[in-house]
């Protein structure tokens, strides 16, 4: 039997639509259908003078806006030879956590909904306001921050905005504490999430899976440890890897990081050098010819955008290599054979995000 | 890394066009698209590449030309490669990797989507973010984007 999922479906997490061909409960063949908010935002950015095409980005992975400002930042920056200030890299790196916590959070509160445990949503969003909360107080924005700049971040930090950070972070390692109660400890969350869905070590390799996906496969591909950007490699973290590769896996994986990313926030906070946060750039951006790429680690894994130069003021080509469009080519393997009633919990610990797979 | 580049030159000689090592743990490649498939093959197989995990691949069109653009990682060695290539922009035809990497399966569909270009012995190549029905390659320098092209219709049967 053939059945159709979506585009408008509510455990989709946007319009993602799946033909599924049933054998009674089993998945036999999963084709996913995407497109439905393809935008040609690559496209459009070839248009445009480099540094406009900034606030696009922002409509990529629109849960984590911020990662997209700055992937797209380091490749103009690497392409035009551009340093960045040392302090704009410290808040670079700050920013780019409270925006690991709040998308992760996201997805706590979402998974948590697919699966049935409702409660979930109201605590995780409860925090991802907090969260948000700050980061409208440093970029005036909720969602399309639009905030990193070539050659830095266009404002300093607001007054007293490290302490709030910190009061946070302390709260935050008390309410990590009260999910744990809430789904790690959680007999039923367990015996939905353990063994399905099981993604192999291999298969993720060959299918490029990065992120959360792919560390719960025991492959330890961080972009901020195996190439580290701004000021990553002088903070101390752990990369959580896990070998089991199922829903669980991946789920425990993203609840780590949350801690990682606190303790990241705070050496941050601590080292945090004063100094200009922008390098001064001519009014018309011209790098030179060529090809360049960035790497950065978003909270899907790895978000990587390939820019071509002629030496002209707009691009010639603009890339997004969006994690979410890769984690989602491997569901048909996952699917194969999983029943249909964990189809939301496989897709769900994906974490996929229709803007950055339509683009 | 040295003696792994060394080895790839001797074995394919002309076929890589120009090197340069951009870090220690990256090396950039052109390579002529005749021995587009042969080169992936290499670098996946040989031991002492092993690169094992696609991690992009995309198109260019400089309005002469495609570029196609190929990285890949190691996940043994944590080494990057970059692999370059020109095809022209009336044949637009080079081998898929979709059979030895998977990853990459997607990413070639969509280039053959945007640009129309003919990956073959791609298993499945068919249009993956624009309709089925769409008319001409968008991401092409010179597509004329008029709606008058690809007028709106209704909604489609569902298979």
């Amino acid at each position: 039997m053939v059945i159709n999922v979506g585009p408008q479906h509510p455990s989709t997490h946007g319009v993602l639509r799946l033909i599924l061909t049933l054998d009674g409960e089993q998945i036999v063949a999963c084709e996913p259908v995407i497109g439905y908010l393809h935008r040609g935002l690559e496209k459009m950015m070839e248009r445009r003078p480099y540094r406009h095409n900034i606030p696009f980005t922002d409509r990529l992975d629109y849960l984590a806006a911020l990662s997209n400002n700055l992937g797209i930042c380091q490749c103009i920056e690497r392409l035009g030879g551009v340093e960045v200030p040392e302090r704009a890299q410290y808040i670079r790196v700050l920013l780019m956590e409270l925006q690991r916590i709040a998308s992760h959070l996201v997805f706590l509160g979402t998974f948590g909904t697919d699966l049935g445990a409702t409660t979930m949503f109201l605590y995780a969003f409860r925090e991802r306001e907090m969260v948000l909360d700050l980061l409208e107080e440093c970029t005036g924005a909720r969602l399309t921050y639009n905030w990193v700049r070539v050659g830095g971040v266009p404002d300093d930090l607001p007054e007293g905005f490290g302490q709030k950070v910190l009061d946070f972070a302390k709260l935050f390692r008390q309410r990590i504490e009260e999910y744990d109660m809430l789904l790690t400890r959680n007999r039923i969350f367990r015996s939905r999430t353990q063994g399905v869905g099981v993604l192999p070590k291999e298969t993720a390799l060959a299918y490029g899976c990065s992120g959360p996906v792919a560390r719960a496969s025991g492959i330890p591909y961080d972009i901020r440890k195996v190439a580290p950007y701004e000021v990553y490699d002088r903070v101390e973290f752990d990369v959580p890897v896990f070998e089991d590769g199922d829903v669980w896996a991946r789920y425990l994986v993203r609840m780590e990081e949350l801690r990682q990313s606190l303790r990241i926030i705070e050496q941050v906070l601590r080292d945090m050098p004063d100094g200009p946060v922008q390098t001064k750039l001519p009014k018309i951006f011209k790098p030179p010819a060529g090809i360049a790429y960035s790497r950065v680690e978003s909270p899907r894994g790895e978000l990587s955008f390939m820019m071509v130069s002629d030496g002209s003021p707009n691009p010639v080509r603009v890339h997004i290599r969006a994690p979410s469009f890769v984690n989602l080519s491997v569901l048909p393997r996952l699917l194969e054979g999983a029943k249909v009633a964990d189809l939301v919990a496989i897709l769900g610990s994906i974490d996929v995000v229709l803007g950055e797979i339509d683009r | 890394m040295n003696q792994a580049i060394e080895n790839l030159l001797q074995r394919f000689g002309e076929a890589v066009i120009e090197w340069t090592q951009v870090s220690p743990n990256e090396v950039r490649l052109t390579v002529s698209a005749s021995h587009w498939r042969d080169i992936a093959q290499y670098l996946h197989d040989d031991p002492l590449w092993q690169m094992d995990y696609p991690a992009d691949l995309t198109v260019w069109d400089t309005g002469n030309e495609f570029g196609v653009y190929l990285r890949l990682w190691s996940s043994v060695y944590n080494h990057n490669v970059v692999v370059l290539t020109s095809i022209s922009r009336e044949e637009a035809r080079i081998a898929s990797l979709a059979t030895l990497y998977p990853g990459v399966d997607w990413h070639e569909r969509e280039m053959y989507d945007m640009y129309g270009v003919i990956f073959e012995g791609h298993p499945n190549l068919k249009r993956i973010l624009l309709p089925d029905d769409w008319e001409g390659f968008p991401f092409r320098k010179d597509y004329v984007a008029e709606p008058s092209g690809n007028p709106l219709h209704g909604p489609q049967p569902v298979n």
